[in-house]
């Protein structure tokens, strides 16, 4: 149930949002995150933004998986 | 991808040892069926499913009270799968089925929402792990409708797992904490578990990558002889946490214990209205007559599933009389129960 998925920001019309989850559009309430604008990618959780990502945190990207992995890497050595 | 994946379980198999390794997500126990990873890394290292869906471990008595309020003419808002979680005398489904007004929403916004559009009380059972419960504060300091009111069911992660480390009945050795819980809670409320118990955890994110590595960081901390707090799902989760929905949750609610489906009453673990907020509370609001008590079916083992004691496939009426067409125990109700996942996914066991 506390399944969350990130979608970015479209229009903010006070606290609602319509936000994009890769080509489905839902509107997300906004009270419970700071800083939010147009553009913005957030968590979204049963109709409420409950985190506010980075750009580069919103798009789980292989990359970041084996950049941990060297990290953890070298601490090893 | 592939490549990935056997990068972190040749790490994985490096330093494997006899460990059990629990979690407390629905959706990490489907990653872990989804993927099979269960099957890619070492016997010896076993992952555990524990209390991790809060629809499942929302009690009978808190069915049974929404039951009261449905058959005497309260509409009943909530999650669709709180309608096929049994209380002790049948389910909200039955009742909708009775002619009682029950609502499915997919948050406390679209009740709020009814609530406008009709004349008459409708109480929302608000169910949910700390991921859902600021959700409902937002609400109720918002100001709601009059005719709306609510039923915490909201449940308290690190209370549950205080209780099953203390209780010994698992014997875990290591903890993959929940991702979205960690999103508002941040990663501090765990550390008490790895200075005080010597347990080692990891916040995991929900790619079985994530649960992948997540597992290699606990027996790298096993073989460095370290139990420390580490965050894989830095993507979601602060180490503070979300301070603003902290706050909403402290002003709404207080600290309770209560007992949980398949548990007994666990410490500080449930979140009830606060004094200032009792007009809507519907615990106030009505005369709600239910009998204590939890009543479980015959047979039915989804307590020590719960606990991560039994697996699914050690019940009897798993597959036999117990299906997602029709639940007897609450942990096949939902897309997050164990026994679900374990019909939808086979076992890797």
């Amino acid at each position: 149930m506390c399944i969350a998925a990130p979608a970015q920001i479209i229009e903010i019309n006070d606290n609602v949002a319509v936000v994009d989850f890769g080509g489905v559009r839902q509107s997300a309430k906004l009270d419970l995150v700071e800083d939010v604008e147009v553009g913005r990618y957030v968590l979204v959780h049963s109709g409420y933004a409950i985190e506010v990502l980075s750009d580069q945190e919103a798009k789980e990207s292989l990359e970041a998986w084996e950049e941990l992995l060297k990290t953890l890497d070298e601490e090893e050595n | 991808m592939k490549n990935l994946s056997k990068k972190i379980v040749e790490r994985i198999e490096n330093i494997a040892r006899p460990v059990k390794i629990m979690h407390v997500c629905g959706s990490h126990e489907h990653t872990v069926m989804q993927h099979g990873i269960r099957s890619l890394i070492p016997k010896e290292v076993e992952v555990v499913a524990g209390p991790g869906c809060p629809v499942c471990c929302v009690p009978s008595i808190e069915v049974d009270e929404c039951l009261y309020l449905a058959r005497n003419g309260v509409t009943i808002a909530t999650f669709g799968d709180m309608l096929r979680v049994p209380g002790t005398t049948g389910t909200l489904a039955d009742a909708k089925a009775e002619g009682a007004d029950v609502r499915i929403v997919y948050g406390v916004n679209n009740a709020v929402e009814i609530a406008k559009k009709i004349d008459k009380e409708i109480v929302f059972m608000a169910a949910g792990f700390e991921t859902t419960a600021p959700t409902t504060a937002s609400e109720i300091v918002a100001g709601p409708p009059e005719n709306l009111s609510f039923i915490s069911c909201h449940r308290l992660i690190p209370p549950a797992l205080r209780f099953l480390i203390e209780s010994g009945e698992v014997n875990l050795n290591a903890l993959i904490e929940p991702g979205h819980v960690s999103t508002i809670i941040g990663t501090k409320p765990y550390h008490e578990f790895s200075e005080k118990y010597g347990i080692p955890q990891v916040v995991a994110g929900f790619n079985p990558f994530d649960i992948l590595i997540a597992i290699y960081m606990i027996l790298k901390q096993l073989d460095d002889g370290k139990a420390v707090v580490q965050n894989e799902y830095k993507r979601a989760v602060r180490e503070e946490g979300n301070i603003k929905a902290q706050k909403l949750m402290d002003e709404v609610f207080y600290i309770k214990d209560k007992e949980w489906r398949g548990f007994p009453e666990i410490p500080d673990s449930t979140y009830e209205l606060r004094d200032e907020f009792s007009s809507a509370n519907a615990r106030e609001r009505f005369d709600i007559q239910v009998e204590q008590g939890e009543k479980v079916p015959t047979g039915c083992i989804c307590g020590p599933i719960l606990r991560g004691v039994s697996r699914p496939e050690e019940c009897a009426l798993f597959k036999t009389q117990c299906n997602p067409m029709n639940p007897i125990g609450a942990c096949m109700v939902s897309k997050e129960g164990t026994c679900n996942i374990a019909y939808r996914y086979g076992s890797a066991f």
